[in-house]
């Protein structure tokens, strides 16, 4: 029913107080059943003609808060619980609580890494737990009714009644459902929580059901306001990018293969014992038993053809194992694999007193040059 | 004895009733009850009333527009509606003649 015929002054008036009345109950229902109080103030206000008045018209209908009460009664609402007229701190208390509760929910929202410290999801889930307590235990009349009277006012305020812009957007409503369970999950799935799929599924179901329920149970809007914040919060951060902007802890480390001597990649490794004889085969490891493997991109021969093996491949190679095969090119396109190292090395010699307790008896003679560190081209 | 009181128990099978023959808007359903001599019946009872039944799934509605005054909201009964009316005059009737046969003699 779009198109309304005006109504006398009157009448008008005690539409809008009937309307007062019911503002406790879904907008969409309370919309509804106005559609029909009003045709029926029209008929009314038609067949007492000359007579109109406020005073003829509750005459005839009684007040408009017993017409309301008889229309909500009738129609299976349930009686709204009356106001007690408590402190203002018991009124705004929990308000208050929710306001924090709602704050903390968009701050974790919008860089969920950073700011996903548990003390902050404390601090809005106790506030939510404070502001219900304090609600049951000192104004029970708050509980929903009186949240949903300020979110309905605050909806006519923004837009006028039965306004095309609103009701398109309370078409889109099931779809934000979807997206800021869509929304959760997904920030959930990219920080790697186990099994974000599945609750994903179940926070979709959830969205709905309490989507569908809040439209009817204004109580749930003491939970459904924080979740919202922080839905708004993700969505936020996925547009700034934030949501996924690498963390400190998180950083690629591990992924990095290879060490460094001086500020030179370090491509192979070669062991000599105290006498400079060259050791064969050994196994590296670190501090902690982990094998020590250099940089994994690496060129190895296979079958006299020289191949440069990615890191899945090599790694599994055991590439502690030193030397490392070198390469060797015999003749354009022909290499071979040898171990031998490719330089004599210059063993210190222990001519200056040793540090070390044990030391050598017998001191070892190289055949090179002490100071030919660098390795033979 | 209150007749408002009896009518709080009765009034969806006298709104279904009133909607049996003929599909009709809130104040023709409500002028119909009177004209039938419900003369106590609330105004926004009735109109709760048709929209309780609505939400229940027994009425079906449909918008009329109209040349002067405002668009009617018009009620009809539905198969469930009418299998609801059935049964709850077979209830009427069991309950009238059990209270019948209790007050025989007694006025």
């Amino acid at each position: 029913m779009s198109t309304h015929t005006e109504l006398p002054v009157v009448a008008q008036s005690y539409l809008d107080s009937v309307r007062t009345e019911l503002s406790d109950l879904p907008a969409s229902e309370v919309d509804e059943m106005l559609d029909e109080v009003r045709e029926h103030l029209s008929e009314v206000s038609g067949e007492l003609g000359d007579d109109l008045s406020e005073q003829s018209l509750r005459d005839r209908l009684g007040l408009p808060a017993a017409y309301a009460n008889e229309l909500r009664t009738a129609a299976g609402y349930p009686v709204r619980e009356t106001v007690i007229r408590g402190s203002k701190f018991a009124e705004w208390f929990p308000v208050a609580c929710l306001g924090v509760a709602t704050v903390a929910a968009f701050i974790v929202g919008t860089d969920p890494r950073e700011h996903a410290n548990p003390l902050l999801i404390l601090l809005g889930l106790g506030a939510v737990a404070v502001a219900a307590g304090f609600v049951l235990r000192y104004r029970p009349d708050l509980r929903g009714l009186w949240l949903g009277d300020k979110v309905n006012q605050a909806r006519a305020a923004l837009t006028g009644q039965g306004s095309p812009a609103l009701a398109f957007i309370g078409t889109l409503q099931p779809g934000w459902w979807l997206l800021r369970a869509g929304l959760v999950a997904f920030v959930g799935l990219q920080l790697g929580t186990l099994g974000a799929l599945v609750v994903g599924a179940m926070l979709l179901a959830m969205s709905l059901w309490f989507g569908f329920r809040t439209k009817a149970d204004r109580r749930l809007l003491w939970i459904v306001t924080p979740a919202n914040a922080l839905a708004v919060g993700l969505l936020l951060s996925l547009i700034t990018g934030t949501a996924f902007r690498p963390s400190y802890y998180n950083a690629s480390v591990p992924q990095q293969y290879g060490m460094y001597n001086e500020g030179r990649s370090i491509e192979n490794i070669y062991a000599f014992d105290k006498d400079g004889k060259e050791l064969g085969t050994v196994y590296l490891y670190d501090q902690d038993g982990r094998p020590i493997k250099l940089d994994d991109h690496r060129a190895r021969c296979i079958e006299g053809r020289s191949v440069y093996l990615p890191p899945p491949t090599s790694s599994a190679l055991d590439s502690n194992k030193f030397p490392l095969p070198r390469l060797e090119e015999k003749q354009q396109g022909v290499c071979k694999e040898t171990t031998g190292a490719p330089f004599r090395p210059a063993v210190p010699v222990p001519t200056t007193a040793p540090t070390t307790t044990t030391a050598p008896t017998t001191a070892p003679a190289p055949t090179t040059a002490p100071q030919s560190a660098e390795p033979t081209q | 004895m209150d007749t408002s009181q009896l009518l709080k128990g009765v009034l969806d099978l006298a709104v279904l009733a009133a909607l049996r023959d003929e599909d009709g808007y809130g104040y023709e359903v409500l002028r119909r009850l009177r004209q039938a001599g419900l003369d106590e019946v609330g105004d926004a009872s009735v109109y709760g009333t048709l929209r309780r039944l609505f939400r229940a799934g027994v009425l079906t509605s449909y918008v009329v527009p109209s040349e002067e005054g405002p668009h009617r909201k018009y009620y009809s009964l539905n198969d469930t509606g009418r299998t609801k009316l059935e049964e709850s005059v077979r209830t009427w009737k069991d309950f009238t003649d059990t209270m019948g046969q209790l007050l025989k003699g007694a006025a």
